[in-house]
């Protein structure tokens, strides 16, 4: 039985099918169309995942879509005659999207795919919650939902027990942490479904201390946190609600200032209120986590929504809730509902017992060693070949230590926005001056930026101070740790000003040639431990083919690939003339 | 050739000009009779369609949502 | 048999069953307005749409 699912129109739109409660194939649509976040209908996605298993759409027994498109426009029309006439703007801006493709979902999926059959329709934060429990290693687990909106609903709670997910409590829009967090992001001068990470990585650099951050209780102004988590806003700091901009005049007022320019210079103050936003979003996670563990008593936690990519909160979980154990989907924002709804339509609407979890996130396209040589031969692409695997291994090594900058192209595309492995690039992490050096090369990041450690998951504790066992979502990246303090000094460019690392473990069954390498630059340096970061040029997806992997590294400056069995060198061939910089948009 | 050609796409600019200034206007409308009247007398009859309030009275903002099981009927809706 | 319903269908249904009927005004006007956008869109019939409006 083949079950497709697609998510879209309100960013990153994905498809994900399931072939017999097996999660085969999932991805991303800005990975094809290289737009990033892209919304529109995932019709490359839905391919690759049909092509993936040799099936045309005639063979789908459902498809099912992630949202209830009624109830959101039911919600988005309430909106408009709660705040009459102040949303007139939004209005004339937002109608003609619904009119045309928002409320015709049906008409687009039968037409685009040319799907014949009947499409089955999955509330947003079901799906969400579906995505990350009925994926999950657990039997039983306490279910918590966090996101900017979806129909109605921004946080939900429940209890996920074998095929079936009871959603018990929900807080409604306007009223949402995700979108708080996107409120502040904006005000930072940052945009807005795409930079709250980057919020998050600056938010070390201010006071994290509630008692001495003044922008805290300024915070703690707009928001009203009940015991049990949850929370309302004072909505007249919000103007979300009915325009196209998120924090009001009196936001602004608050926090001292108008909203910051994009690519303004970061103060302290802007560091203090990035901390203190951090600090309100780990105050409330933690308030609602302990009532979640109270009404459940349950000690597994399976977590999915936008805020749920709030590594540095996850990290700290463990440690200042009853939870014993946590998982979270790699891709556990709204790309993610995709494999979601399959998954709910499977095993909790027809009734079929849980055959699945998923161990790691290399869901997408995936190139054969004969795809790959054809690609370098058709386009006179300069390239060596490796005799063996661990002759790879030992020259990658070597590259890495000698302060090369490697494009690393391997498996099945990651499925979420993180690097994993498959479309990663790596660098020596033991090298004082590797951001600069990648920033210079690639990246071209914010200066307050960390880059990201990958270290194989037996040695995770040894580097960092993890929660043991160490948890399956730093597989993802989605734990962030702090690193032992006495390491600080040797992998400086992976250590955060905090002293934390939002490391990535690998399990040696999830990608043999990635753990091998970093095992063999051990051996060489002393520290199995790489730097990863995503195979892009700033503002653009990761790379999905060989001849994106290819034009990222002409266009920048990485120096080679490391692509199956082969090795591409940018010197030793004819460099275009793309310029990465000229298309940086964020 | 080339002049009938520009010619057309000129013509197609037009077209889509004119789509979205009567578009604008038929929504500008729609705005006001179907949004602004029924909000007007929602006011009136102190209908609110959002939660707009916070309360110092109240222990919990949670509300009750109980999706327990979806029949494939249910599934099938888009609401 | 297809099961899911029309646009128009799944509306009057999503009216009766959540008993939005606060909605019902701008619903019906939306829905006039959207069949003269969408057949607006269409080259062919735009000529006499935007002549009538």
């Amino acid at each position: 039985m083949y079950m497709l699912s697609v998510s879209c129109y309100y960013h990153d739109s994905s498809a994900a099918l399931l072939k017999d409660g097996v999660i085969v194939a999932a991805a991303e649509e800005e990975r094809f169309t290289r737009k990033k976040h892209d919304t529109s209908f995932p019709i490359n996605a839905a391919k690759y995942c049909l092509e993936s298993q040799n099936i045309t759409i005639n063979e789908i027994d459902y498809m099912g879509f992630y949202e209830k498109p009624l109830l959101k426009f039911e919600r988005m029309l309430s909106q408009h005659l709660q705040m009459f006439p102040f949303s007139l703007k939004t209005f004339l801006s937002s109608m003609p999207s619904w009119i045309n493709e928002k409320l015709r979902v049906l008409r687009a999926i039968r037409k685009k795919l040319k799907y014949k059959g009947d499409v089955l329709f999955i509330e947003h934060h079901l799906a969400h919650a579906a995505s990350t429990f009925l994926v999950s290693p657990f039997e039983k687990a306490a279910i918590l939902t966090v996101d900017g909106v979806g129909e109605w609903t921004t946080t939900t709670y429940g209890l996920g027990e074998g095929n079936k997910i009871n959603l018990m409590k929900e807080i409604k829009f306007p009223h949402s942490l995700g979108l708080l967090y996107s409120t502040i992001t904006a005000y930072l001068g940052f945009s807005v479904n795409n930079s709250e990470y980057k919020v998050m990585g600056l938010a070390p650099y201010g006071d994290m201390n509630r008692k001495t951050n003044s922008y805290y209780k300024k915070l703690r102004r707009v928001i009203d946190i009940k015991e049990d988590g949850s929370y309302r806003f004072d909505l007249s700091y919000f103007k979300f609600h009915y325009a196209d901009r998120m924090p009001s005049k009196k936001m602004c007022v608050l926090l001292g200032g108008p909203i910051v320019k994009r690519d303004s210079e970061m103060t302290m103050k802007h560091k203090n209120i990035a901390a203190s936003l951090q600090l309100v979003t780990e105050e409330i996670l933690f308030k609602i986590l302990h009532h979640l563990h109270k009404v459940t008593n349950c000690d597994n936690l399976v977590m999915a929504g936008g805020v749920a990519l709030n590594s540095v909160a996850n990290g700290k979980i463990l440690r200042n809730t009853p939870f014993k154990k946590i998982w979270i989907q790699p891709n556990a924002s709204d790309g993610g509902t995709s494999i979601g709804t399959t998954s709910y339509i499977y095993n909790s609407v027809l009734g079929h017992k849980r055959n699945y979890a998923l161990k790691d996130a290399y869901l997408g396209p995936s190139f054969s060693t004969k795809e790959i040589k054809t690609f370098l031969v058709k386009n006179k692409i300069k390239y060596s070949e490796f005799k063996s695997e661990s002759d790879m291994i030992k020259k990658v090594a070597k590259l890495i230590y000698d302060n090369h900058v490697v494009g690393w192209f391997m498996k099945g595309m990651e499925w979420g926005p993180r690097a994993l492995g498959a479309r990663s690039i790596l660098a020596n992490p033991c090298n004082p001056k590797a951001k600069e050096l990648l920033n210079s090369k690639v990246k071209h990041r914010e200066k307050f930026r960390p880059f990201a450690p990958v270290v194989c998951d037996d040695d995770a504790l040894t580097y960092f101070d993890c929660d043991n066992p160490v948890p399956e979502p730093t597989d993802f990246m989605l734990m962030v740790y702090p690193v032992w303090k006495k390491w600080h000094k040797v992998i400086p460019s992976v250590t955060h000003v905090d002293g934390s690392g939002r490391l990535q473990t690998i399990r040696r069954h999830q990608n043999k040639a990635y753990y091998d390498l970093i095992k063999e630059f051990g051996k060489l340096s002393g520290t199995p431990i790489l730097i990863n970061t995503s195979f892009n040029i700033r503002g653009e997806p990761i790379v999905c083919t060989p001849f994106d992997a290819y034009k990222c590294m002409m266009g920048t400056g990485i120096d080679c690939i490391v692509m199956d069995k082969f090795m591409i060198w940018r010197k030793d061939n004819p460099q275009d003339i793309w310029d990465s910089e000229q298309y940086a948009k964020d | 050739m080339r002049f009938f050609k520009g010619f057309k796409e000129g013509m197609t600019c037009f077209g889509d000009l004119i789509a979205i200034i009567v578009n604008t206007v038929l929504l500008f409308i729609a705005y006001f009779i179907g949004v602004g009247i029924t909000s007007i007398v929602a006011k009136i009859v102190g209908k609110n369609f959002l939660e707009m309030k916070t309360s110092a009275k109240v222990k919990t903002y949670w509300s009750d949502l109980n999706i327990k099981k979806r029949s494939l009927e249910e599934c099938y809706r888009q609401f | 048999m297809a099961k899911n319903k029309s646009l128009l269908g799944e509306l009057w249904d999503f009216l009766r069953v959540r008993k939005a009927w606060w909605l019902t005004p701008i619903i019906i006007i939306l829905v006039l307005v959207g069949v003269l956008i969408i057949f607006g869109q269409s080259s062919a019939v735009s000529p006499f749409i935007y002549a009538l409006v």
